[in-house]
């Protein structure tokens, strides 16, 4: 009799115990759990950020040996300068940023269009061109995770400065050569250890002279409109 | 017979035991399954992020590695083939055979692989292993997208053309 009512109380007594400690173990464990989580969630934001920022200077790089070799093609059509290059390159390179870029979960990325401070570019003594810089990009993600820059750094393989000084030079030899085909033999004889590759014709009685870089440039062709 | 009294008695009394005892070992079940959810949701958690990561990963070796003889990174090459670049540098049946072998190399056991790249009305779509179709709307899928730009030399106003690029992981059924 003494252990039934013995054992009635205890059970209270250990029911309470159990709740009591069942809800500050449920709370704990749900409130490490969530800590846990929440420190995933932001690693998994901080590697998506930097995979973001990563993935555009690739592509911002990449866009830039790009906008270099078009820039190269278009003024070298017209043996235009190297002023003229480099104002086609900063042009397309910037049509590139001012498209911009849209992720999902991120707030804002912001990329500065470039300018002569934010981008140099330097002609190397081969006539090659290297384009490198700075853009002070930022990369923010919803969770707070932030990167920022854009390091540039491009060479590109062409050898416009010397290209543009052979063809000129060559050019004037053709105007007065008196046999186009046999000045076109030597250019290419004595050019080709430089890997320049010359031709020499008349199209719709304009004189027309084509060098190629045969390293992997296109062609650049003074043209004689008279 | 006075043990034997004593005996039954306690039997009786030892109802309130028993419950406790069982109430206990409900809690104890009960906790093991508590602890042992949250200590796989941990896990399952972090098994996410290792898959996003290489869904990452992936996209930056496409970016960076080069197709076998060409001088062209795997995304520049598979973006040339969809913007229509003219002289095309990789040809497509080539690049798709090279992309193949890289992406079975690389894709974790047990998952596949879907890169897909798009420009205005033409895309690539490529699965590794080959067989393996798109994923099913349940299927839990890592996914990594970018683009890649081309300046299209004497293009005119369409001149820089961009091309929207996805890797996507996912495990096969």
């Amino acid at each position: 009799m003494r252990e039934e009512s013995g054992s009635a109380e205890l059970l209270a007594i250990f029911t309470v115990f159990v709740v009591l400690s069942g809800v500050v173990a449920l709370n704990t464990f749900e409130a490490g759990y969530a800590r846990q989580m929440d420190a995933f969630q932001k690693r998994m934001a901080v590697d998506t950020t930097r995979a973001v920022a990563s993935a555009v200077e690739a592509e911002l790089n990449d866009s830039l040996r790009s906008a270099v070799a078009a820039a190269m093609f278009e003024a070298g059509k017209f043996a235009g300068s190297k002023a003229e290059v480099e104002a086609r390159l900063r042009d397309y390179f910037n049509q590139r940023i001012a498209a911009g870029w849209s992720y999902s979960n991120f707030e804002n990325i912001h990329v500065p269009l470039s300018d002569e401070n934010s981008l140099q570019i330097e002609w190397l003594p081969d006539g090659s061109v290297r384009a490198h810089g700075y853009l002070a990009a930022t990369f923010s993600h919803v969770s707070g995770a932030k990167a920022y820059g854009i390091k540039l750094d491009a060479g590109i393989a062409p050898r416009y400065g010397r290209m543009l000084y052979l063809a000129n030079l060559a050019y004037s030899w053709a105007q007065e050569a008196p046999d186009i085909g046999a000045l076109e033999r030597e250019l290419n004889e004595n050019y080709a250890a430089e890997m320049f590759s010359f031709r020499i014709y008349w199209e719709n009685g304009a004189l027309r002279l084509t060098i190629t870089e045969l390293y992997g440039g296109r062609a650049i062709t003074p043209e004689n409109e008279g | 017979m006075a043990v034997l009294k004593g005996g039954l008695s306690r039997e009786k009394g030892g109802v309130s035991d028993i419950l406790s005892i069982a109430f206990m070992f409900l809690i104890v079940v009960f906790a093991g399954v508590l602890l042992h959810s949250y200590r796989f949701g941990a896990i399952n958690s972090a098994v996410d992020r290792q898959m996003q990561l290489k869904a990452e990963y992936l996209y930056r070796t496409l970016e960076l590695s080069q197709v076998e003889n060409y001088s062209l990174s795997y995304l520049g090459a598979v973006a040339e083939n969809v913007i229509g670049v003219s002289p095309q540098v990789v040809p497509g049946d080539y690049l798709r055979s090279e992309l193949d072998l890289l992406l079975s190399y690389l894709r974790p056991p047990g998952y596949a692989v879907v890169l897909e790249l798009s420009y205005e009305n033409s895309s690539w779509v490529q699965f590794s292993p080959k067989d393996v179709g798109p994923p099913a709307p349940d299927v839990e899928k890592f996914t990594f997208s970018g683009k890649f730009t081309i300046v299209i030399a004497g293009a005119g106003e369409n001149r820089v053309a961009q091309a929207n690029a996805t890797v996507t992981i996912f495990k096969m059924g």
